[in-house]
């Protein structure tokens, strides 16, 4: 025992000398753990492992993503006046596939990606076109109207969803590129399709009609619209 | 093999069966069905305006171990579109002798496909830091509710569109009967 351990024993401090042996039990121990792990290869290998492992874990938990800022400059370039009347709407909701293309004719059709997208179409006329014939003594008034067209066409750049059958399309930004070829597939199927520019054309005879109410109620014309084919 | 380590290998077994179960019940099932009707339009659209807009996307790189050597990234995106105003035909009333003509409102923002251009800055080759296809649409999106926003809120060109809707009709209906005696008044 040194003098300092002596002073301690002689002040007759009981509780002292039991935390000194306590402390001394501990440091024993901590040393007997250290040579059974050291000892181990295998023990010292998963308890590496384990560190590394607690350490990664705690690594991707606390990581964030990078924020996100858009910016947006928008000028009005062009002012035109026009006359368009739209008397049908049509949602529209289709699947694009995007061929690759073809080095042979014979060769099979590959596709570069699927594309899922909504979008709508507007048909009408330009009202300023339409013709206006009265008959002389009598009631009725003819009304000539110009083709029907789209008016109006697009695809909702929110609802587009893709599926890459070749992963080198799925590039940043390609969804830009996949927007242009939807819009033209989706042009292209409601303009072979008759059945849509039918139903406008009852839409837009109703339309007239209804333009022409006050007249018809007032006056009691007779309206008949016609239009070109 | 003893009996304790038989046991343990039981144990083992039904705790990865039990894991197993439970990873199969927590899958989520949300189905959407979202039906969307034909429907008559009844729009006259009388003046069109031609915009171009550019967004800027930034975005910074993460913190943290996943996201160790990324790079800052930037796009721009440039393109055209229009707006068109005009009056819902349906809001026309008839008081008596005179047509109520309605407010002008923003029919549509349509943004043109054929004169998209875009450029971004180059990625980092080891972590990338890819700028998503969700963010390119609230960017485009967000672009043109500007255009939007700024029309609506211009009470001049909406007054100039309302009195051109009223002139089209006033003329469309004088034309089948000049001696109409209708007047025309705004909504």
């Amino acid at each position: 025992m040194n003098v300092i351990d002596q002073e301690v024993y002689m002040n007759n401090d009981g509780k002292n000398q039991k935390v000194k042996e306590g402390m001394e039990e501990k440091v024993k121990k901590a040393e007997s753990f250290l040579k059974t792990l050291f000892a181990s290869k295998r023990l010292l290998i998963v308890t590496a492992l384990v560190i590394v492992a607690i350490i990664f874990f705690i690594g991707v938990i606390t990581s964030k993503s990078g924020k996100t800022k858009t910016d947006v400059y928008s000028v009005l370039v062009d002012k035109k006046v026009i006359s368009e009347l739209s008397t049908m709407y049509i949602p529209y909701s289709s699947i694009y596939k995007a061929e690759e293309p073809k080095k042979k004719e014979t060769d099979k059709t590959k596709y570069k990606y699927y594309a899922s997208y909504e979008g709508y179409v507007k048909l009408g006329i330009d009202f300023k076109k339409a013709k206006i014939e009265e008959k002389i003594n009598t009631n009725e008034v003819y009304i000539k109207l110009p083709m029907m067209r789209i008016t109006e066409q697009y695809v909702n750049m929110d609802s587009i969803n893709i599926i890459f059958e070749d992963k080198k399309y799925d590039k940043e930004g390609y969804i830009i590129e996949v927007k242009k070829e939807c819009q033209k597939d989706m042009s292209k199927k409601i303009t072979d399709n008759a059945r849509f520019y039918s139903m406008a054309k009852e839409s837009t005879i109703a339309t007239i009609n209804h333009l022409l109410e006050p007249l018809i109620k007032k006056k009691n014309k007779k309206i008949i619209v016609e239009i070109e084919q | 093999m003893s009996t304790k380590e038989k046991n343990m290998k039981k144990v083992l077994v039904q705790v990865i069966c039990m894991l197993c179960l439970l990873s199969s019940c927590t899958g989520k099932n949300n189905s959407k069905v979202d039906i969307k009707s034909l429907g008559f339009a009844r729009e006259l659209a009388v003046v069109e305006y031609r915009f171009n807009n550019v967004a800027i996307i930034s975005q910074s790189k993460g913190e943290g171990l996943t996201h160790l050597l990324e790079k800052d990234r930037a796009m721009f995106i440039e393109y055209e579109g229009t707006i068109k105003l005009g009056i819902d035909t349906t809001e026309l009333i008839q008081d008596g002798g005179v047509i109520k003509i309605p407010k002008a409102k923003v029919l549509a923002v349509l943004d043109d496909p054929d004169t998209y251009q875009y450029v971004a800055s180059k990625d980092s080759f080891f972590n990338k830091n890819k700028i998503e296809d969700k963010t390119i649409k609230d960017a485009i999106r967000q672009a043109n509710d500007k255009q939007k926003a700024y029309m609506v809120g211009n009470e001049d060109e909406m007054n100039k569109a309302q009195e051109l809707a009223e002139m089209y009709i006033r003329e469309f209906i004088d034309s089948v009967d000049k001696d109409n005696g209708f007047k025309y008044k705004k909504q």
